[in-house]
């Protein structure tokens, strides 16, 4: 038996040399764009009295270096040298923007400050409030969470309730037509007002964004399931509960996660508006407050720490649904 | 002659009348009018006729999907009631759980019945006896047609139903396929002598199956003949009776 790579490498047309060489040659382009970010950032003079610190240029540096060993690996991994083959024009354009950044910013002056810091002046305002930061990346994903588990939590509930209870769905399914296209941050005026604190208001918040999608998807999974599965599932023993979660919930399993995956970029999108507008926590908060003072440099060290934490939250959710939907692998849909 | 297990139920159909509201105008069809049948226990019946004749409407009546109009339904003295385990049917298209594996799913009757830690040993060697042992851990789409419908016999089967219902389960598969899940068919059938419904289009396949042949005719679907098949089993598709049988039942259908 061969492995899969060989049996590529088998099939695979063949190369001429010059774009063996080619090949080679783009793999090793994101590290001559890293380079040039370093010479402008040392030897082309700086515009007017802005100051540069070594930080910016460990930071390009240590890409670099990763980006070095991943070369160096590519001249003995098939597997790698393909990676990076197929990374290396997107991570060449990375490094162009940074250069371009500088120049626009920190060289001619052509964007000014304070609204617009150069990278250094960002990572500066980073690591030297590190602690507050990590601290609001903290509170932000403990109210992200509560919200998110609460709100899921019930829109599974209520979904598969609907799904399976004619009578429930009688009731509810009016209430989520009514309430439920109504953006959950309409309601921050009046949680203010009436919530006990205004952690609790946004759990409440976050928790009824979620709430919806979930439900929806829930109840639109076990609608359609195929009769046939439950007809199937009777005739070999299965009743009542087993029904529900042993075919209903598994099978609508798809649709429940899409609605998951919604209703985390609605939590995300309520996280922030709660943090900005009310909330005294957090990085929505930290944004604010950091503005007022016209602090834009840890403003923006704010913004990217979101983008960071949210893809992470977003990247596990994804992992986790890939997981658990092993059985689609491979399926034509 | 029967199956040497003698397990089967002893099925009773007694004048079962069944007629669908009809969705496109305010109407009715008459599936099934009035059929009584008799089904002694350990006997494989072959039910054959023209589509739209109401086979598959009789099938969902015994395993209780549907309820009759008028008449009853009997296993075993007691009237049938809704789906239960003790009769088992197999769909035409495999229908296997897309979301399990091939072992969830031939073991799902035992999991969902609390006998899974006793049937699991059995349930290994039926998968083996089948050839699926290699694909437990595989899930229903990597399957080809025969194997999935070998896994939905199998996991209709390890339930160890009074009466086990067909419903045109080789209808799908390709000649051979088809002649070879016929003799497993007929192999499992005589290790446990369940009581053995089978819907099909194929005559050939009736005669080589069944104990007898019923045959039915459409609209509304009644009894036309009951005709007992009397030739040893295994059968041979080429002699003078098998010949014989085959060409009655088609002439009977007006082919």
């Amino acid at each position: 038996m061969i492995t899969r790579d060989e049996l590529a490498e088998l099939e695979r047309s063949p190369r001429t040399r010059t774009r063996v060489v080619l090949d080679r040659l783009v793999c090793a382009l994101p590290l001559a764009a890293g380079a040039l970010v370093l010479v402008q950032y040392y030897f082309v003079p700086n515009h007017g009295g802005n100051v540069i610190t070594e930080q910016y240029a460990i930071f390009i540096a240590f890409f670099m270096a990763l980006l070095f060993v991943a070369l160096f690996a590519s001249l003995f991994s098939n597997a790698v040298f393909r990676r990076l083959r197929f990374k290396a024009p997107f991570y060449t354009l990375v490094f162009c923007i940074f250069l371009g950044w500088d120049y626009l910013t920190l060289k001619t002056g052509i964007l000014i400050l304070p609204f617009f810091p150069w990278p250094d002046r960002i990572l500066n305002a980073m690591t030297g409030d590190a602690d507050m930061l990590l601290d609001c990346v903290k509170n932000s994903l403990i109210l992200l969470f509560s919200g998110y588990f609460l709100g899921s939590g019930a829109g599974l509930l209520t979904g598969i309730a609907c799904g399976v209870n004619k009578k429930f769905d009688y009731w509810i399914s009016p209430v989520m037509k009514i309430l439920g296209p109504i953006p959950s941050v309409t309601w921050l005026p009046i949680i203010v007002v009436l919530a006990s604190s205004l952690f609790s208001g946004s759990v409440f918040l976050i928790a009824l964004g979620v709430w919806y999608p979930v439900t929806l998807s829930t109840l639109t999974g076990i609608s359609n399931i195929r009769k046939i599965y439950f007809e199937v599932a009777q005739t070999l023993g299965a009743g009542g509960r087993q029904l529900i979660f042993r075919v209903a919930v598994p099978s609508a399993l798809p649709n429940i996660f899409q609605g998951l995956t919604q209703g985390m970029s609605v939590a995300c999108t309520t996280l922030l508006v709660a943090e900005m507008m009310g909330v005294k926590s957090g990085l929505g908060w930290y944004i604010t407050w950091q503005k007022s003072w016209a602090e834009f440099a840890k403003m923006y060290s704010a913004i990217i720490l979101i983008c960071l934490t949210f893809m992470v939250v977003n990247q596990t959710l994804s992992l986790l649904r890939k997981r658990i939907l092993r059985w689609r692998e491979g399926m034509t849909q | 002659m029967r199956a040497e297990g003698g397990r089967g139920g002893h099925l009773v159909m007694d004048h079962v009348t069944k007629i669908f509201a009809r969705s496109d105008l305010n109407a009715t069809t008459n599936a099934l009018d009035d059929i009584s049948l008799d089904v002694p226990p350990g006997e494989f019946v072959s039910i054959v006729g023209r589509s739209g004749c109401g086979k598959s409407t009789l099938l969902r009546l015994i395993a209780g999907l549907d309820s009759p109009t008028k008449g009853r339904l009997l296993l075993d003295g007691k009237e049938i009631r809704g789906a239960a385990p003790s009769r088992g049917l197999v769909f035409q298209n495999p229908a296997l759980f897309p979301w399990r594996t091939i072992w969830d799913n031939v073991t799902f009757g035992p999991q969902m019945r609390g006998t899974y830690r006793e049937k699991k040993e059995e349930i290994s060697q039926l998968l083996d006896v089948v050839g699926l042992s290699e694909f437990k851990n595989s899930y229903p789409h990597q399957l080809s047609g025969g194997m999935a419908q070998r896994a939905a016999l199998i996991r209709t089967m390890v339930n160890e139903p009074d009466v086990f219902l067909l419903d045109e389960p080789l209808g799908a598969l390709d000649a051979f396929t088809r002649m070879k899940m016929q003799d497993e068919l007929l192999n499992l059938w005589r290790q446990r002598g369940n009581t053995t419904i089978m819907v099909t289009h194929d005559v050939e396949e009736a005669v080589y199956l069944g104990n007898c042949v019923v045959v039915m005719s459409s609209r509304p679907g009644r009894v036309r003949e009951r005709i007992v098949i009397d030739l040893e089993y295994p059968r041979n598709r080429n002699s003078a009776g098998f010949i014989d049988y085959r060409s009655h039942i088609l002439e009977i259908l007006g082919l």
